[in-house]
This record gives structure tokens, sequence and C-alpha cells, in this order.
């Protein structure tokens, strides 16, 4: 399996640890062994005459010198092969982690996040259980079973052959059962997943939830996955109760066997009535390991199917490696231009772009104005390319945006999105999101151009505030100023700002966007609002309809002559001023 | 969770922090019982083997004794003699002077009797096989005379042990036929006893995760239940992805401990008490050495058990941390890549790991420790039972038989006491678990139900505030600060400030998200404290900011659930909002899937759609928060339009930034800093020169 290639570098490069650990368990199992060796040797002693209490010492102290033994063997092989599953843990999650957070938004937008958890948690518990509890049992297998059937054959090779007549079936059983169980047990993951997903969403949204009353539906719905999940969970436990106790019923059937042929050969006289009750002892002993067989079996396959999970994320999309070999080109001023764009959703039927050519000057604020749903977040997402633009479809100063490193391509850009997400920690780890190395002042002069420093100084430890998950204690509007300090933080060559202050108080937002106009002036920007009276001041506006771009023109001539922006700009002063009218006698 | 809560001394209340999943347990309470009992069959099943393997032997393998010459003067027969005479495990042999010992004869002898017996004379040192001859066999019996192994009597034919592999073909067959046959049923008997042990076994797993997993569903339904009725501040100072955590993971973590409890301690326990009978009857002194571990093994347990769980309380506390920043960063994946953040995130998430991982080396010292030192107690006394059993031996106080079987015991002994130790985990885990879920449960800040609710009278809509103060937590500043004012039945009311104003407070408050800290709210004459909150919640129509939208079809998230909707009331109050021109265009229309949150909808989509909910619901009281600010100004006026035919007879109550779109309603409250500054409509408010006509001399409006 491919999936397994994933564990291969934590082999290699621990393989002295993982080595002395197996050893140590050899050594444990081997010291296990001779103790009922020794106590039946100090029996065997105890029969001779003329014996006296002093000649019991050696056996005495020879038993405990092997429990000691056994016991710093055991010792070893905990720290060193069960820490070794850790470190596979910890490794496995890093690149786990790693990856996520270079897979696009796209692909973010495909798979659900709950699921990504699961990976994160129960997934790398069992790949740690397959890894820990599925190696020792190997061992230990091998280790006892081989011990037990030497000894088996010694007596009787006959009577061996008798005894591992059901011992085939048990392989047969872990080749055919043995792939249900693996497929269960990714199913009872994925179901988890979902479920998990489920009561995440609707904790996350309890607010709405209680406010619409809700909660029964809400109720139900967890109700529903978690059936699903229990039902999951119980038909897995149909096929272990099948398979795993088929395994001991095996073991017991071959003793059945060895009771009655083995038995015949005794009473024929071809084996000795002690060395029938060794080979049943044997018998007893080689159960255990077959036992373990099917933990190893059930434990392995889990592991592996979460390997198998973790490692679709791993492989998918290969684009955080393309900026391999890309250099960042030398520019002057960053221009941007795009030309016959398309651009689709996945899973949708129509493009939110369509065919869309425009030019954003390195020197001038547009405005991006339309109704919903008309393309114009997509098209800010495209520019830093947080949804990847079709090849040849857009230039950044001068050099096609696939020629770009994303690093350096994203740099040019601040982008401040609608829903102003925050991260947990403080409002100055929030401000310095960008700029880890960014000082107070320079945190407070963003603050400031956003709006903030009134809110700053009205929590209880300024700056340094924590605003928990997800900036949750803020207001919409705070968080949305709070979204674009965080940009305006960076001093991008390009501001992007999607419909950004939406929540914030009309006389506010009007404040702040007249001080942004100033202090962007002469430098570029891309601006999205449905608050047209806030957009007199930019340089230029474009109209974006259905995917196109309609029209386009500085706010000037656009009031000069019909146009969307006219139609839209009037029709809200008209309609204040028609019910204003009416009002007044 | 804090430092305080990890250092919390282990408390002598585990069983009264287990009694409290008792009523949970209460309806599974039958199939507990079946798989109770599932599970003692299967482990008596499991025991059999020793019985069998001691069965053949003795029965048909090697069914050997002694010989008993019986010397006339019955009154100078020892009595050890007459014991075994008087059990009847003796076989005649036709001659009143001979007999033969059944195997079982032996074991009400110990070593010293026997020896006497034979030193007497009595019985013979050599073991012998016995066939009673039957009458059918005579005639083949007769060519078979001449062996000279061969012992005639009477009734019977007696070999010696030794001579017993040497017998011709022949002979065997008619000797040791019926041993065969015998052997074969018994042989046959034990295979179908396994397979009732199979079928048991199947039954209890099967059983014990039915049980199990509607354990770990209700609990998790109740929790659930619990929680939502819990008060909006609650949540504000919670992380969802720790709560998620509680609610799969701990849950899960604790339905497991039924599973536990029974399929291994239950078992542990009963077979622990056997053991010890069986030990105390062979010998007291053997004994108590072996028990006299068991404090110190006990102590041991429960010194490495509250070490392993803080441990396992710190792991899990560092897991969940691990599972909020992948929520965390899964959900501002785009503001991580924009703001070029992916190697310092990974940089700062390789720390939480690593800590996650330290914590993991720390349980792995513990373990490694624990578990070899119990085994180490193990082979001490089988040491200490060698030395002190041997003495006896060798006083002639004890038998070679039962040091053996002692040592047996012994090491059975430890079995269920380590393979216990080996469940502390899960035990470890699962309190951990279970602590944490109190905790949860405990947690009581509720918005508390009204003892006897009154039903919200019928029509209503009339909203009071009376002198209400409010602040979000009791540290927290005061948000509303002595409000009051009322909104008629009908009355379309508006809500205005500055961020920060109270506005989101009022409507909070009037969802009784929260509850005031002084001050009443009355809805038509009844305080809101007193009607019955389910009630209360469907007669307002909220159309907010935030949009909860579950993975589902377009139309299920319309409908949420009531089935005496028709499709054509939910297209019908799309189309009144103008929702159903976007919900055309998807692909499959209103039975097109939404992701999970809906995530495939635009802002402005999604709060169509909020619109549309609230226009089929027809309540009583609509309250709009912020609704409109995400969509366009013309899909507003369409919005607006709509709401404005909804607001016809009832009460509304609107938020809204954009003066524009709240100057129609007939009352304007202007909140500042949580107090009403100034109330009316909006020319009275302009004539006024006030607060309010400064923000729409900002907007153009005055």
């Amino acid at each position: 399996m491919s999936s397994l290639k994933l564990l291969l570098p934590f082999f290699r490069k621990h393989r002295l640890m993982v080595l002395a650990g197996f050893c140590a368990l050899i050594i444990a199992d081997l010291a296990q062994l001779t103790i009922p060796w020794l106590l039946g040797r100090a029996i065997d002693l105890l029969t001779l005459e003329g014996l006296t209490k002093a000649d019991l010492l050696p056996s005495v102290v020879q038993i405990l010198l092997t429990a000691l033994v056994v016991a710093s063997a055991r010792y070893s092989w905990r720290n060193l092969i069960i820490g070794f599953s850790r470190i596979v843990e910890r490794g496995l999650r890093d690149k786990l982690y790693e990856k996520i957070v270079r897979l696009s938004p796209r692909w973010h937008l495909e798979n659900s996040s709950g699921d990504l958890m699961a990976m994160a948690t129960n997934d790398m518990d069992s790949i740690r259980m397959a890894l820990s509890a599925g190696l020792i049992s190997i061992i230990d297998t091998l280790v006892m079973g081989c011990a037990a059937l030497g000894f088996m054959i010694a007596i009787s090779p006959a009577m061996t052959s008798w005894a591992l007549l059901p011992m085939m079936a048990i392989t047969v059983a872990a080749h055919f059962l043995g792939r249900r169980i693996y497929r269960q047990v990714l199913e009872v993951q994925n179901v988890f997943g979902r479920l998990t997903e489920v009561v995440r969403e609707q904790l996350s949204g309890l607010r709405v939830i209680r406010a619409m009353g809700l909660t029964n539906l809400a109720l139900t719905e967890t109700d529903a996955s978690g059936r699903v999940y229990m039902q999951k969970n119980v038909e897995m436990a149909q096929l272990a109760g099948t398979f795993f106790p088929f395994l001991h019923f095996m073991s017991n059937l071959s003793v059945a066997l060895v009771l009655y042929f083995g038995g015949r050969e005794t009473i024929m006289g071809h084996v000795s009535t002690g060395d029938f009750v060794a080979f049943i002892n044997y018998l007893a002993m080689l159960t255990w390991p077959l036992m373990a067989l099917g933990m190893i079996i059930g434990f392995i396959q889990q592991g592996l199917a979460s390997l198998t999970r973790i490692n679709r994320v791993l492989t998918a999309e290969k684009e955080p490696n393309r900026d391999h070999g890309l250099k960042a080109p030398e520019y002057k001023t960053p221009d941007i231009e795009i030309s016959r764009l398309t651009f689709t959703y996945p899973g949708r039927a129509t493009p939110a772009l369509n065919n869309v050519t425009l030019k954003l000057p390195h020197d001038r604020l547009t405005a991006l104005i339309g109704p919903m749903g008309s393309g114009k977040s997509t098209l800010a997402a495209l520019l830093p390319a947080l949804y990847e633009p079709p090849p040849g479809s857009l230039k950044v100063a001068g050099v096609l945006a696939e020629e770009w490193p994303l690093k350096d391509l994203r740099a040019l850009f601040g982008y401040v999105p609608q829903d102003g997400f925050m991260f947990n920690g403080t409002i100055f780890d929030n401000l310095a999101f960008g700029l880890p190395e960014a000082t107070e002042e320079e945190a407070l002069a963003a603050a400031r151009a956003a709006g903030l420093m009134d809110d700053i100084a009205g929590f209880p430890d300024g700056l340094r505030t924590v605003i928990g998950e997800r900036g949750l204690t803020l207001s919409g509007g705070q968080r949305q100023r709070l979204a674009l300090a965080r940009a305006l933080a960076l001093d991008p060559p390009y501001l992007i700002m999607d419909d950004t202050l939406s929540a914030v108080d009309a006389a506010v937002e009007d404040a702040i966007m007249k001080r942004l106009i100033e202090l962007r002036r002469g430098r570029g920007g891309l601006i999205i609002s449905h608050r047209l009276t806030s957009l007199l001041g930019v340089d230029y506006i474009m109209i974006m309809e259905r995917g196109c771009v309609t029209d386009q023109g500085t706010p000037r001539e656009l009031l000069g002559r019909e146009s969307y922006f006219k139609r839209v700009y009037e029709l809200g002063q008209y309609f204040s001023e028609n019910k204003d009218g009416a009002d007044s006698d | 969770m804090t430092e305080e809560a990890v250092k919390r001394p282990l408390k002598g209340g585990d069983l009264k922090l287990l009694k409290r999943l008792w009523p949970l347990l209460k309806p599974l309470r039958p199939l507990l019982a079946v798989g109770t009992v599932l599970v003692l069959l299967a482990a008596l099943a499991s025991v059999a083997l020793p019985y069998a393997t001691k069965l053949a032997i003795d029965r048909y393998i090697a069914p050997v004794g002694p010989m008993v010459t019986l010397r006339p003067g019955e009154d100078a027969w020892p009595e050890p003699l007459r014991r075994i005479l008087a059990s009847g495990e003796v076989r005649q042999s036709g001659l009143p002077e001979v007999l033969f010992l059944k195997p079982e004869a032996l074991s009400l002898l110990d070593r010293k009797e026997e020896n006497e017996l034979v030193e007497a004379g009595f019985i013979s040192r050599e073991r012998y096989y016995v066939y009673a001859i039957q009458d059918g066999d005579r005639e083949a019996l007769e060519r078979a005379e001449s062996s000279a192994a061969i012992t005639r009597y009477p009734l019977a034919l007696a070999i010696l042990e030794k001579d017993l592999a040497g017998l011709s073909g022949d002979m065997a067959m008619i000797l040791r036929g019926a041993d065969v046959s015998g052997l074969k049923k018994l042989a046959l008997l034990f295979a179908l006893l396994m397979f009732a042990g199979y079928v048991f076994e199947f039954g209890q797993r099967v059983i014990l995760e039915i049980v199990t997993q509607r354990l770990s569903h209700s609990l998790r339904q109740n929790l659930l239940a619990h929680l939502f009725g819990l008060s909006q501040s609650f949540f504000d100072r919670s992380q969802s992805a720790r709560l998620t955590s509680r609610v799969t993971n701990d849950v899960n973590n604790l339905a497991n401990l039924a599973k536990t409890t029974v399929a291994t301690l239950f078992n542990d326990v009963v077979s622990l008490m056997i053991i010890m009978a069986v030990m105390f009857s062979l010998s007291p002194g053997l004994a108590l050495i072996t028990v006299s571990f068991t404090p110190a093994t006990i102590w041991l347990s429960v010194y490495f058990g509250g070490k392993s769980r803080l441990v396992q309380r710190d792991l899990r506390a560092r897991l969940a941390v691990i599972n909020q920043s992948f929520a965390e960063t899964i959900g501002g994946i785009n503001i991580i890549q924009a703001f070029r953040r992916e190697a310092r995130n990974t940089e700062l998430f390789g720390r939480l790991n690593h800590d996650n991982y330290l914590a993991g080396l720390k349980q792995i010292k513990i373990h490694a420790v624990f578990v070899p030192l119990i085994d180490v107690f193990a082979s001490i006394v089988l040491a200490l039972v060698i030395w002190h059993g041997g003495g006896e031996i060798l006083a002639g106080a004890l038998s070679l038989g039962v040091v053996a079987a002692f040592i047996g015991y012994a090491r059975r002994f430890f079995m269920p006491i380590q393979d216990m130790a080996e469940k502390l985990n899960i035990f470890q885990s699962a309190f951990a678990s279970l602590e944490r879920l109190t905790d949860l449960m405990d947690v009581n800040e509720k918005i508390e139900p009204p003892a006897r609710p009154l039903a919200p009278v019928k029509p209503g809509g009339e909203v009071e505030f009376a002198q209400v103060n409010f602040r979000y937590s009791p540290e927290g500043p005061l948000v509303l600060k002595d409000l009051s004012f009322k909104i008629r039945r009908g009355e379309a009311a508006a809500l205005v400030g500055q961020t920060g104003s109270g506005k989101s407070s009022v409507i909070n408050l009037i969802q009784r998200s929260y509850d005031p800290e002084s001050g009443e709210i009355f809805f038509d004459g009844q305080p809101l404290k007193q009607l019955d909150l389910t009630a209360h919640s469907a007669r307002l129509g909220l159309v907010s900011q935030d949009v909860y939208l579950y993975a589902g079809t377009v139309m299920e998230n319309l409908r949420l659930g009531r089935r005496k909707l028709s499709d054509r009331d939910i297209r019908e109050a799309c189309r009144a909002v103008g929702a159903d021109h976007f919900i055309r265009r998807l692909p499959h229309g209103f039975e097109e899937h939404l992701g999970p949150g809906g995530r495939r909808l635009s802002a402005g989509e999604r709060q169509l759609l909020a619109c549309a909910r609230a226009l089929i619901e027809t309540p009583e009281i609509i309250i709009l928060d912020e609704a409109t600010a995400a969509v366009d100004s013309e899909s507003e006026m369409l919005i607006e339009q709509a709401l404005h035919t909804l607001f016809q007879g009832r009460t509304s109550i609107t938020i809204a930034h954009r003066l524009g779109t709240i100057r129609r309603v007939d009352r304007i409250l202007v909140l500042h800093q949580g107090r009403l500054i100034e109330e009316g409509d909006h020319k009275e408010l302009i004539r006024r020169k006030g607060s309010y006509y400064r923000l729409a001399l900002l907007q153009g409006l005055a």
C-alpha cells in the first residue's frame, strides 16, 4: 500500500531506536519463557532425597533475577517502541498541518473541516496504536509462537499437523473478513467525522439556531447522524464479533482434535502421557499469539485505514510545490491586467466570471460595484491567487500570475475579506498577523487608519486584549475594522477591500473611507462596496453584472450619464426623498 | 482547561460521578444484564479446557491405579485404607482379596499416607490398567491369553502401566476400544461447548456494543439539549471546537467505560474471587503469602492511577487545543494564505504538537514503570512460594502437588490484577472524560425556564423594557443602562446608534439569549421570564447577519422540519423576497444540496434565504438585525419592499446602519452607550437637530 511510504522516513531516521526496542521486547519475551522452566526445575529438585532448605536458594535467586531482567527489558521497550509511535504521531500531524495550511481555498471548499479535524486526532490515534500495540503484538506472536511450535514439533509432528489444521482456517478468515473489517473501520471513521461536523456546526451557529427556535430541529439532526454512527458501530461489532471469537474457537477446535487424535496416539503407546499434557500446554501457549494475531489485524487495519485517509490529503493538489524553480520577477509598478478571464466554481453550472477583461493600474483606486452574485468577490479573491486564475488570464507587473512564485505574488496584496475572520489571540496578534515582527507603533498606526483607536482604548487590556475564538467577543463592525487594520499594517502595494465595512455604522464608514482614500491616494486599490455614497472619492468605478464588466468610468462621468451607478445612487436618494416628501405636508 | 482544574486531586467521588450516568443506563439495564450473563457464560466455557484435559487423561488415556491387597483382620486396616474403600472409587477383580484403585481414589490420599500404605504392603507401588471383562468378548480374549503382561482375574484383566504401550494391535483394539470411543465423545462434546462459547462471545460483543452505542447516543443528545439550554454568555466564553470535542470524543470515551467494565473488570473480579477461594482451601499459609501483596498492588494501582489520570487529562486538553487549532486554520485559510502565514502558522502549530508529544512521553514513562512492576510482584510471590512451600514439603507438612498447584494459582492470581492494571488506561481516560462532562453538565448558566410557563397572549406583539440594566459578564461593563421603552403592537420601530450603543444587546434580551441584571422585560404585559421559551421563540421572526444553514437541500433548509408546509408555500415565500432568481440558477434548483454550513452560497444569497425563512414563519414580531448589510442596494430595495408588506399588522424592530432603510418606520429609538437618548419618527428627530440629525447629515439624508 502506497500510504505505507509515509512511515518509511520515520523508520529510517529512528532505526536504532526501533531496533533497540525490538531487542528489548525479544529479551523480555525470552526471559519470560524461562520462568516456567525455572519453576519446573525447582519442583524436580523437591522430589530429590536428602534436600535442605538452603539448596532451594539458587532457584529462588534465579527466579528473582529473571524477573528483574523481564522488568527492565519491558521498561525499555515501552519507552522505545511506544515512544517511537509518539514520534510518528507528532511527525505525521505536523505534516498534515503543513499540507492543510497550503491547500488551496478551493480544495477546502470541497472538503469538510470536521473530517480534517478527525484526521488530526482520531486517525493519528489509530496510527499510533497500530505502531505501538500492533508492532509489539507482531514480535510477541513471532517469539512466543515459534517457541511453542518448536516444542510441539519435537513431541509429535503428526499431532502438530492435526493441531495446525484449524489454524489454517484462521488465515483464510483473516483474508476474507479482514477486508470487510478494514472497509467497515473506514466507514465508522467517516461517519464519526460527519457527526463531529454536524455538532461543530450547531455549536458554532447556536445563537442563530436558538433565535429561530430551531433547537429541536438541531437535535433531530444530531439524532439522525448519531443513529447512523450507532448503526455503523454495531455492524462493526458484528463483524469483529464474528471474526475475533472465531480465532479463539478455531484454536479450541485444534485442542479438541489433539484430545482425540493425540489421545489415541497416547493410548496406542506412541506418545507418553507426560508429553501429551505438555503438548496441550504448548498449544495453549500458541493460542495467545493467535489471539494477538487478531488484535494485530484489528490495529493494523485501523491504522492503515487512517493512513490512507491522511495520505489522500497529503497527496491532494500538487499546487503547493508550484513555486519550485520560479523566481520573483523584477518589477517597478504592480499594474494588474486581466484578459478574457472566465472562472467557474466547482459544482456550479454558470461561470462566476465570464470573459472579463480589465486593467487595474498601480496608482489608481478602483471601486467595483454591482448586484449580488455578479462576481465581485470572486475577482477580489483571484488577484492574490486564493483561487487559481486560469493560465494566461492574469498579468501582474507584466508577468503572468502562474510565473510568479505564490509567496511573492501574494506579498503585493493587502486583502480584506467580507467576514473579518479573526484568530484566537490578542488584538495585537491579529493586527500583526502579516508582520509578526511589527512594533506596537506600527500596529497602532494601522489601527488608527481603520478607525479602531477608540475601541482599543475601551478594551480592558488595550492592544493585549484577548479576543477569543474567531474574534467572537468583538462586534461585527469591530471585526471588520480590525480586518482592515490587519491589511493596512502590511502597507501593501495594492489594497483589496471586499465589502469590508458593511457592518460598520454609516457615519463611521464614511469617515473611515474618506481617510482611507486620502491615505491611499496615488497607490493602487480595489474597493468593493454597496454603499455608493462613500465611493464618490475614488478614481475610477467599474460595474460588474452577471460575471461581466458592463460599464466603467470616473464617478463624475458615470453620474453624468445613464449608468448603473447613477441609477442605484439616485434610487437611494429618490427613495428617501420620496418618502420624506410624502410624510411632510 | 485551567491549571487549577488539571491539578484537582483525585477524589473518592468517582462513584458519585458514575451515579449520574445511572438514569441514562436505566432503559439499557435488561440488555446490559443479558450481556453480563453472556460474558459469564463465555468465561465459564473458556475454563473448560484444563478440565477437559484432566478428564481425558484420568478417564480414557491413563485410567491407572495401584492394586490393593486386603489382608484379613479388618480391624487392623489403617484409617486411610478404610477411607478409600468407603469412597467406592475401586474396581473389582473377582477375587475377594484383590482390588484396584481408580485414579480418583489416589487424590484422597496425601503423599505421606500413600507411602505408609505402600510400606505396609496394602497397596502396590506399581500402577495397573484394569479391563472389566464383558460376556461378549471372552472368546476373543482366549486368543490373547498368551500375553505375559496380562494378569487374568475372574472379572477383569490387569496390565501393568509400563506394559500398556507394548500391547499387540488386536489386543489393544479389544482392550482400549471403549477408551478411544469415549475420547471421541469427549472431544466432540468439548468442540460443541467451544462452539457455544463462540456464540456467547459473539452475542456478548454485539449486545455490549449496542449498550455502549445507545448510551453514548443518549448521552450526546442529553448533553446537546443541555448545552442548547445554556445562556449565550456561556458560549461567549467557550470555544466551539472544545465543546465539540466534549460532545463527540469525551462521550465516546465514557460510553466505552460501560463496555470495558462489564467485559473485563467484571470478569476479572469474578475469577479473582474463585482463585482466592481455591487457594485458601489448599493452604492458608501460602494463600496469605500470595494475598499479602494485594495491598501493595492496589496501592501501586491507585498511586500510578492518580498520576496517569493527571497526564491523561493533560493529554486530552492538549488534543483539544490541536483540534481547535485545526478548526481555526481551516476556517481562516483564505486569510492565512493571503497574508502568507503558512510557514509561521506551521511553526506555531509545531509547538502545540510538540507539547502534546511531551505529554505523551510522560504517559509512557508512568506506564513503563507501573506495568512491569506488578509483574515483578508476581515473581517475588512465586519465589516465596517455592522457598516457604519447599520448606513445608521438606518438613512433611505439605505435599508436592499442593505446592505445584499453588504456583499455578499464584500466576493466575496476578493475571486479573494485571489485566485490570492494563485497562487502567481506558478507565483513566473515561474518568477524565466523565469529570469534564460532569463539569459541563454542572454549568448552570441557564436561562431559567419558568416553573409554570405562561402561554403568550394571542394575538400579541407589544414589547416593553422597564428600567433594564444589562452586562454580558459580571466583570464586564454595563451595556444597557436603565433602559425603558415600549413598542406597541403593530408598530414598526427601529434601533439606531453607533457601534457599542447597545442595539444588538436589546435584540439579545428580546430573544432571551441573556437575562438582564435588573429591570424587567414584558411582552403584552407578561413578564418575559415567565413565558414559555419555545412558544416565545416561535413568535419572533429573525433575519440576522449570520444565517444558519445546515447540510441539506435548499428546500430542507427552508422547511426546517415543518412538515405541514407545502412546497408551494415555500416557493411563494422565495418569490416574495426575490430569492427564487438565484435558487433557479443553481444546478438543481430547490433540490440543490448545500455543503456543510451552506458554504457554497454567497453572503447575499444566504441572506435572501433567511428572509424567505422569516416570511414562511409568519411571526408576530419581526426582528431585522442588520439584515441587509451584505446585500447590494438593488436587492436591498426588493427585500425592503417585500418586508414592508410583511410588516403590515405586525410589530417590527429593525437595526440598520443605513438610515435610509429605516426612515419609513413609525418610531426610531436612538441609543448611545446603552441609554435611550432620542425617540420619535424621522421627521421629528430631524427637526430636533440632535444625534440622529447628525447621523442623517453624514449620510446625506437630512
